[in-house]
């Protein structure tokens, strides 16, 4: 019996890590940038409400909506920052970089099911968020993370419904 | 049955798979580090995999204007990878672009690749190739690479999938290739 047990515990043990979600892309990438960076990430205050009564009124509203915004010591390169943080079943789809202001952008991708998938943006603002007069509130740079969830078919029907 | 034969039979029967996979792979390297670090833009786009399928799940919609054939052929591609470095100013390769590039260009001698088309344009300034590879029997496309060299812009794209000689032309003037409905082949401005 306390053969079994032990048997059983260590199984679970043993097999833990495969159960656990590679899926919480944003939560590795969060981890990984906070210590990068020596910040704690600010979070939008009610985003994840907002984005669920949006659901509530159209289900086919992106979901697994996350934002998280740290401020920046300086010049960042986004690539060495999400450099081997992610699993092998994230793929990177999207490289943009601005030389002129040092502005980038890098997108992940990954499977979740057939019809959906998972998407991270990782970007870098050199000259942080605008304020409501067009101008910059001197944030000065911000590293922002985004997660959110997204399926093709159900946004291009909404695409389609406002088209019409 | 004697040994020595034996090991060298399951040598090969070990490395077959890679050499088929290397001989099959139209899948190129396609950076050019030293551009990317003078340009004033850089965009780096790679879909293969699930993440082609996301990008092919947006253009099933009708709403996009890709006609059923247009959509046929792009739902049997395997990978599409474009690399755009865009300047302010002229480009001025340096000789380690220059050997970029032509490292680039070694990868497309032989192996079934041949290029296509190759203009220069004097008054233009720009130029472009576009190199096809095809399967054994010739009767489809197995890969395609684009580089084109303008006075501002350098575009280096490589479509890898299951493309029929007769999409070649639907091709053109998307993803950064140009048209190929009228180029020949091999001939110089």
């Amino acid at each position: 019996m306390r053969r079994a047990a032990l048997t059983t515990l260590a199984l679970a043990i043993m097999l833990a890590p495969l159960g656990a979600s590679s899926g919480n892309g944003f939560g590795t990438l969060e981890r990984r940038l906070e210590a990068a960076l020596h910040a704690k990430p600010l979070h939008p205050h009610l985003l994840g409400f907002a984005a669920l009564m949006g659901r509530m009124f159209d289900r086919r509203q992106a979901a697994g909506l996350h934002l998280a915004i740290f401020p920046a010591p300086g010049a960042v390169d986004v690539r060495q920052l999400a450099a081997g943080a992610l699993p092998a079943d994230w793929m990177r789809m999207v490289y943009s970089r601005d030389n002129n202001d040092g502005e980038q952008a890098l997108i992940y991708v990954r499977q979740r099911s057939r019809n959906s998938f998972q998407m991270l943006i990782l970007a870098f603002d050199p000259q942080g968020s605008d304020n409501d007069s067009g101008g910059k509130d001197g944030d000065g740079p911000q590293v922002v993370l985004m997660s959110l969830n997204v399926n093709p078919a159900q946004l291009m029907q909404q695409a389609e419904q406002r088209r019409r | 049955m004697p040994r020595r034969p034996l090991y060298f039979l399951l040598l090969l029967l070990l490395a077959a798979p890679l050499w088929v996979r290397a001989q099959q792979q139209p899948q190129l390297k396609l950076d050019l580090p030293g551009l990317a670090a003078q340009a004033d833009q850089v965009s780096e786009v790679t879909l293969d995999g699930p993440v082609l399928r996301l990008g092919l799940a947006f253009i099933s919609s009708d709403a996009t204007g890709v006609s059923p054939q247009e959509r046929d052929l792009l739902t049997r591609l395997k990978g599409i990878y474009v690399r755009s470095y865009e300047f302010k100013h002229l480009v001025v390769l340096s000789p380690a672009d220059l050997a970029d590039l032509a490292t680039l260009r070694r990868q497309l001698r032989g192996g079934g690749w041949t290029r296509i088309v190759n203009v220069h344009s004097r008054r233009e300034g720009e130029t472009d190739e576009v190199y096809l590879r095809t399967s054994p029997g010739g009767n489809s496309i197995l890969g395609l690479v684009v580089i084109s060299l303008q006075p501002d812009e350098v575009d280096l794209v490589n479509i890898v999938g299951d493309i029929q000689p007769s999409e070649l032309a639907a091709l053109g003037g998307h993803l950064g290739i140009p048209s190929l409905s009228n180029a020949p082949a091999g001939k110089k401005h």
